[in-house]
């Protein structure tokens, strides 16, 4: 880039000056909307307050009582990101097979066959809706789907499961998608020259391809699923979220720093599960 | 699944044609032509060796024949009937009269080589068939047999991408066994594999075909091959024919005129040389490492 | 199977049963007992948390959703409600920007000392010069950095935010510095797995001129590595919209903070203005991010 002005193909732009120009305006307002002052980070009492939260954390309170009380809440974070997962996933797969353009009017599948005007139309519509359903549930971020489904359906884990199931169905729908529409299409035209239907030329050609992308990207949201359900129980959707919430509010800064470390382990442990599972795929 | 032989033995008796091109064209956007105007005649059972420079225009063409990529214009006639008024359940019939393999990256990988051999007969299955053939495969002994005639009778169980891609070419020549169809089109079914296995593939991929009566037609990089095993040689260059005879009637020259030109001084490529080295080319006497079907079984 | 109904002068090979090929490698047992764990997971998660099909599916519940979702329209399009939404989302988008610019500022400090190809191993580790005791510094060091990039990516925006608020007080300055803590962890992991993946050839061809670490590091390391990190600063970009969006629901201000009043006092219309403009403010930061991310590469 920075040798662009050397390229005799590329003549010397005045524009440079502008963008940077653009960029520092931009930056400036950002400055003044964000209210930045670093010094209020070096402000004594600021200072003091935070110590006193870090230092209030330590250290954990590992005492028997508080973890078997916290047992409960813990499975149940467990329990609401594997419900909220097969959620998505089901939401993920119902949009992602309408919002595969490979699957609907373009690519080899389609070369031949269906050049019919209302045939495409059919194909087109589907897609447009899921792609824009997509887009909705994925803009929306999974704590306020489950504020929405609070005042819905009232409390406890049912809103969260909810929650994750839509905002997650969304992005895994998403990324379904592009991984179908990703797949080498060679051997698809191989399958389907043989004169099989699209059904079998969906399972032989495209599933395998696309499986084990599908699978390590879903475990890889299960990971994020967890860390989310954490958060999720501050608006009141159960789980180890409500008791971090409940012991912030009484102060009580040695359970929140146990909680967390649990909310760590967990994530290890389903990374350490994924990453066993990517293994076998390979 | 009787029908489609019923049909076809029922056309062969109307025409000795299996497959008409009529001023067949195919442009890829604004480019120019891939294939211009190919007018061409294949009888029933006829071994076609389809020869030309790389960007001739032969993977079109066989992408065309074999109803995967629709033609700019002209008009495709398979075994009687004008395949572009075709409907979908129709294209599927016949597509799966006419059997494929291709240059490469054509199987699917992550599936056991047992799931790309029975892929051949997913155009005759029903899809019930089909889905639970991938949990508890359906005609095993068919696929084990045609695997046993391309000589790769133990990998059945293998993983495909585990296998070379000689290896490779030869699941997708027990594919199109399977199939069972009366046209096969083969695109550079030996580019990636060594001269002597390619040898071995091409005899056994011709003489399959014609114990069976299949018609065939087989691009091909290698002249030798070309002029050796097949009854009919085309030569293609520039999306158009510019000779179409018996082996025996090929010149020097025309191999010349087809590969040469421009081409010879613009840089060599590795045609030429292969059309430099055919004369020479050592006729095998005996093929040792496959056995045909009749002895194997 | 079919091949006693057709006429057996076009079949390429009659099926062999007899043949059979050596039986299928068993699937292991633990195959089966992982699905059954998997199915029976799920089965008890769905119980532990009380949700069953008819939660799901049923009408009750059905209803009460439509009912409230059909409560939130119609959006509230007065022009102060629009006003304030747009304001919200200017200061949202800022606290998104900042926080990822932090981030980066962050991620790009710690690289240093976190990817192992600078520290502990690689062409600057391995460099003449280096006693024994450097190398034990350097290795705490690359230690050190990278337990701080794990405890800032494992605390989640939401606490480092009211960690934040209890030091500099509400407002969007504290979303900035909690977005720019926990994703400065992401991104220095991500930075310094990109730098430890870099082609190691340039930055040995520049050790040979004799060039010292940070020449090496800024001629070699930042070119090759750069288009990386602002692709991965994109994208963090595009997570961060949506975290700044929730950070307001604490106190850190924007569309957030409105969302979660509108919320508390069940101002249902106002609240679909506020989501219409999230929704269109994250749609405009992917398609931003996405056309700069296609034209780095
Ligand atoms: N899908 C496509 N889109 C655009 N152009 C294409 C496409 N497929 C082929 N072409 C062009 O058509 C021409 C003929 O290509 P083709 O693949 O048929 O040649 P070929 O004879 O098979 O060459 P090779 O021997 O290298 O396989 C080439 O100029 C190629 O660039
Ligand atoms: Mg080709």
């Amino acid at each position: 880039m920075s040798s662009a002005p050397l390229d005799p193909q590329h003549p010397r732009q005045p524009l440079p000056y502008l963008k940077l120009l653009l960029a520092l305006v931009a930056f400036g307002a950002a400055w003044r909307l964000t209210e930045m002052q670093p010094s209020a980070l070096f402000a004594a009492e600021g200072r003091r307050n935070m110590l006193a939260f870090i230092g209030g954390m330590f250290p954990p309170d590992l005492s028997v009582d508080f973890l078997q009380r916290m047992l409960g809440p813990l499975l149940t974070t467990i329990q609401l990101s594997i419900a909220g997962m097969v959620l998505a996933i089901l939401i993920g797969l119902a949009l992602a097979l309408p919002a595969a353009r490979t699957l609907r009017f373009a690519g080899v599948l389609h070369e031949v066959a269906l050049r019919r005007r209302r045939r495409w139309l059919l194909a087109v519509l589907p897609y447009a809706g899921a792609r824009g359903l997509l887009n909705l549930l994925r803009a929306v971020p999974e704590l306020v789907w489950a504020l929405i489904f609070v005042r819905a359906v009232g409390l406890g884990a049912f809103p969260g499961v909810l929650a994750i199931g839509v905002a997650y169905g969304g992005i895994l729908g998403k990324i379904y998608a592009e991984i179908i529409e990703g797949v080498a299409p060679q051997p698809l035209e191989t399958l389907q020259s043989t004169g099989a239907g699209k059904l079998a030329v969906f399972c032989y050609g495209i599933v395998p391809q696309a499986l084990p992308h599908a699978v390590s990207y879903t475990l890889y949201r299960w990971e994020c699923a967890i860390r989310a359900s954490a958060v999720l129980g501050f608006v009141g959707a159960g789980g180890i979220g409500q008791e971090i919430e409940l012991s912030m509010r009484m102060f009580n800064f040695h359970e929140v720093m146990t909680l967390l470390m649990m909310v760590f382990g967990l994530v290890a442990i389903t990374d350490l599960i994924s990453a066993a599972v990517r293994r076998r795929l390979r | 699944m009787s029908q489609a032989p019923a049909t076809s033995q029922a056309m062969s008796g109307t025409t000795a044609c299996i497959l008409r091109l009529h001023l067949l064209s195919k442009r890829f956007g604004s480019q120019q032509a891939a294939v211009q105007g190919i007018t061409l005649n294949v009888r029933r059972g006829e071994t076609i060796a389809v020869i030309g420079p790389s960007g001739a225009g032969k993977t079109t063409l066989f992408r065309m024949l074999n109803l995967s990529l629709p033609p700019t214009s002209g008009s495709i006639i398979f075994a009687g009937s004008p395949v572009a008024s075709l409907g979908p359940k129709q294209l599927r019939a016949v597509r799966r009269r006419i059997g494929s393999i291709y240059q490469q990256h054509h199987l699917v990988g992550r599936l056991r080589v047992l799931h790309n051999v029975l892929s051949g007969r997913l155009g005759r299955w029903p899809t019930w068939r089909a889905l639970l053939s991938l949990v508890y495969p359906l005609d095993l002994g068919d696929a084990a047999a045609a695997l046993r005639a391309v000589g790769l009778a133990d990998k059945l169980y293998e993983r495909t991408d585990h296998l070379s891609g000689g290896q490779q070419q030869r699941v997708a020549l027990a594919r199109v066994l399977l199939q069972d169809a009366d046209l096969i089109l083969a695109d550079e079914p030996v580019a990636s594999v060594d001269p002597q296995l390619a040898d071995e593939i091409v005899e056994l991929l011709v003489t399959l075909g014609r114990e069976a009566g299949k018609t065939l037609i087989v691009s091909l990089h290698h002249v030798g091959l070309a002029l050796r095993y097949f009854s009919r040689v085309l030569g293609l260059r520039d999306g158009e024919i510019t000779f179409d005879c018996r082996p025996d009637e090929v010149t020097p020259l025309m191999l010349a005129e087809l590969y040469g030109g421009d081409r010879v001084f613009g840089g060599r490529s590795r045609q030429a040389d292969h059309a430099s080295a055919a004369p020479a080319m050592p006729l095998p006497t005996t093929c040792l490492h496959f056995q045909p079907p009749a002895t194997a079984t | 199977m079919g091949a006693s109904q057709a006429a057996p002068s076009q079949k390429f090979f009659t099926s062999n049963t007899a043949a059979l090929p050596p039986s299928a490698p068993a699937r292991a047992w633990w195959t089966w007992l992982l699905a059954l764990g998997v199915a029976a997971l799920i089965w008890w998660s769905f119980r532990g948390v009380g949700v069953d099909l008819g939660m799901l599916l049923g009408s009750e519940s059905r209803r009460q959703m439509l009912s409230y979702l059909l409560d939130l329209y119609p959006p509230d399009l007065t022009s102060a409600t629009v006003r304030s939404a747009l304001w919200g989302s200017i200061e949202t988008l800022a606290i998104s920007l900042m926080g990822t610019l932090l981030a980066v500022l962050i991620a790009l400090l710690m690289v240093g000392g976190a990817s192992r190809a600078l520290t502990t191993s690689g062409v600057l580790f391995t460099m003449p010069g280096a006693g024994r005791g450097r190398r034990l510094t350097l290795l705490g060091l690359s230690l050190l950095a990278r337990g701080i990039l794990n405890i800032l990516r494992a605390i989640p925006e939401l606490i480092w935010a009211l960690i934040f608020i209890l030091a500099v007080g509400l407002g969007p300055f504290a979303g900035v510095l909690a977005l720019g803590v926990h994703t400065g962890g992401v991104l220095g992991k991500l930075y310094a797995e990109t730098v430890e993946s870099l082609d190691p050839q340039p930055l040995e061809a520049l050790q040979a001129t004799g060039a010292g670490k940070v020449a090496i590091f800024l001629y070699g390391m930042l070119p090759q590595a750069a288009p990386h990190f602002l692709a991965y600063g994109l994208y963090r970009w595009e997570v961060n919209i949506r975290a700044a969006a929730i950070l307001g629901f604490v106190g850190a201000g924007g569309l957030g903070k409105q969302m979660y009043v509108s919320l508390s006092l069940f101002h249902h219309h106002q609240l679909l203005t506020q989501l219409l403009a999230l929704f269109v403010l994250v749609t405009f930061v992917d398609a931003v991010s996405t056309w700069l991310r296609r034209r780095l590469s």
